[in-house]
């Protein structure tokens, strides 16, 4: 299985860098990418993808924008948040990420983070079946 | 389904009268059929001597004078030259399904156009304070409706609304936290009407998605300002907390330094009514021309050589060309720049000031374009040009129309994602 992932960072370079980490793994292909929060979530109401790769300082966590979107969507992907710093708490955004990934990302890290994916996508495969 | 939009101002009341299809838009669908003007004018200059009444269908304008003492007398004008045998488009009040308000100030509390009920007028009165010369008259109007409509729809459309999509790093104020806890005070933005319908009509125009652009958009008329519009979502504009902040305008100053303002009030022992009056009413290009707050009349005498109205012009397009340039920083780019309003519409010289030299970012005025005298919808960059810029005329209550509309047919505008 290789899933299909958003990738929302305003920084370029932490793009180029999280997509080359993530397609070395061999198991995650970024199919979208955005630059600010409202193309993310334009572009995730459009797409289909698997897993959402979100940078946490390009959202504003008072905002409703990410929760409105979401309450339309068929297809709710996995939420994994990015920061560089601790303090966060996604909590406010109305969504429960899957994981929380540390910037700058390390290989270890992205191990970890995958497997959580898997195994929660396979949770979702059997919850489906049922 | 006859719809009738209403924006009254302190001394004035323009009206709109609309046929729109009665077609129940399915959900999802964004782009609805736009409704059809039956008859339009305004009564200015209320409680003045000089009233008039102007009025324009499709057939004729006529402009008269007229006596009205108040917003009421004002409304009542309207409604006899909507009845009346020769151009009034309707028999009956009746005839009217749904009345739409445009409401200047909706604070933080809406973030789209709502059926009025009792909590709407007191949010609306709420904010009074905020929109002393707008609010007030607009409940006016909205009480002497609910008796001549009985049987209405009533819908507010805020000029506020579609900046709630403003992030916090946009609308807070850099000065201590609690005036924004204690006072609400914050940027809230405004134009928001002329805004949204200028972003939804050029994504249509280039056949493009607006869930898929960056936009700016300058609502250029005798109040002014601009936009930062990101796939759909409002994310920055140059009104503040009051329409007083951005671009320079008419009488309004814009952005100033905001310790000129005490420095001003110290020397001359000003009130704070009194330099509110100076910043509101003396500045802009009547402050620093000396003769007009109408651009027109300032270009009439820069022909002839009239150095302090080519100053207040220059300082007016650098104002925009400085927020322009910001805007399209903070949007990490920009697809499309759409220019409207008065200025933004007509004045095809000030275009080509503000977007000349810009190659460098992908901005380019196809000079015959640009130059083209017309009304309709239309592109005046180069087929090169990496951003599109385009003009397109507002019309606010054409989009409080279709907002009622909506309403009607029963969608909460509330969620960005149902129409």
């Amino acid at each position: 299985m290789i899933f299909e992932a958003m990738l929302a960072d305003d920084e370029a370079p932490a793009r180029v860098e999280l997509r080359h980490q993530l397609e070395d793994t061999g198991r995650v292909k970024v199919v979208e990418e955005a630059v600010s929060f409202p193309e993310a979530i334009a572009k995730l109401m459009k797409g289909r993808v698997d897993v959402a790769f979100l940078d946490w300082d390009i959202a504003d966590p008072k905002s409703t924008m990410l929760r409105d979107a979401l309450s339309r969507m068929d297809h709710v992907p996995m939420f994994v948040l990015m920061s560089a710093y601790k303090d966060y708490h996604p909590e406010a955004f109305g969504i429960r990420p899957l994981y929380y990934l540390p910037k700058p990302t390390d290989r270890a890290d992205l191990d970890q983070c995958i497997e959580a994916i898997e195994k929660r996508y396979l949770e979702l495969l059997e919850r489906r079946a049922l | 389904m006859k719809i009738l939009v209403f924006n009254a101002g302190s001394s004035s009341l323009k009206f709109k009268l609309f046929e729109a299809e009665e077609i129940v838009p399915a959900l999802g669908e964004r782009l609805l059929p736009e409704g059809k003007s039956l008859l339009k004018g305004m009564v200015e200059n209320i409680g003045t001597e000089n009233a008039h009444l102007l009025a324009s269908s499709f057939q004729e304008q006529s402009f008269r004078t007229v006596e009205a003492a108040n917003m009421r007398e004002a409304l009542d004008l309207v409604l006899r030259l909507l009845l009346d045998d020769a151009i009034g488009p309707i028999a009956s009040l009746g005839e009217v399904d749904a009345v739409g308000h445009r409401i200047a100030h909706g604070g933080d509390v809406f973030s789209s156009s709502v059926r009025i009920d009792k909590k709407v007028i007191d949010v609306i009165e709420k904010y009074s304070d905020l929109a002393p010369l707008h609010n007030p008259f607009a409940l006016q109007v909205i009480e002497r409706c609910k008796e001549l409509f009985p049987n209405a729809l009533q819908v507010a459309a805020f000029d506020t609304a579609f900046h709630q999509t403003m992030p916090r790093r946009t609308y807070i104020y850099p000065i201590p936290y609690r005036y924004y806890e204690k006072y609400g005070i914050r940027k809230f933005g405004f134009h928001g009407i002329s805004h949204k319908y200028v972003s939804r009509r050029a994504a249509d125009f280039m056949g493009e998605d607006l869930r898929s652009l960056k936009m700016i958009t300058c609502h250029l008329g005798a109040g002014a300002s601009i936009c930062a519009i990101d796939h759909g979502y409002s994310m920055d504009t140059s009104m503040g907390y009051t329409p007083l902040d951005g671009l320079m305008m008419g009488t309004r100053s814009g952005s100033v330094d905001p310790a000129i303002i005490t420095a001003i009030m110290d020397k001359e022992g000003l009130t704070p009514a009194q330099m509110d009056h100076i910043l509101n009413k003396e500045s802009g290009f009547y402050g620093v021309s000396g003769t007009s707050s109408d651009l027109r009349d300032l270009k009439e005498v820069i022909r002839f050589g009239d150095a302090q109205a080519e100053l207040a012009y220059d300082i007016f397009l650098t104002s925009i060309r400085r927020l322009v340039g910001a805007y399209a920083f903070e949007l990490a780019g920009v697809d499309c720049i759409v220019c409207t309003a008065g200025v933004g519409e007509n004045d095809a010289y000030a275009r080509r000031l503000i977007f000349r030299g810009l190659e460098h970012f992908g901005i380019e005025v196809d000079e015959e374009r640009n130059m083209v005298e017309g009304k309709g919808e239309r592109i005046i960059s180069t087929d090169r040009a990496k951003v599109k810029l385009l003009v397109i005329p507002t019309d606010e209550e054409a989009e409080i129309a279709r907002d009622t509309w909506l309403v009607s047919a029963g969608v909460d505008l509330s969620d960005p994602w149902a129409y």
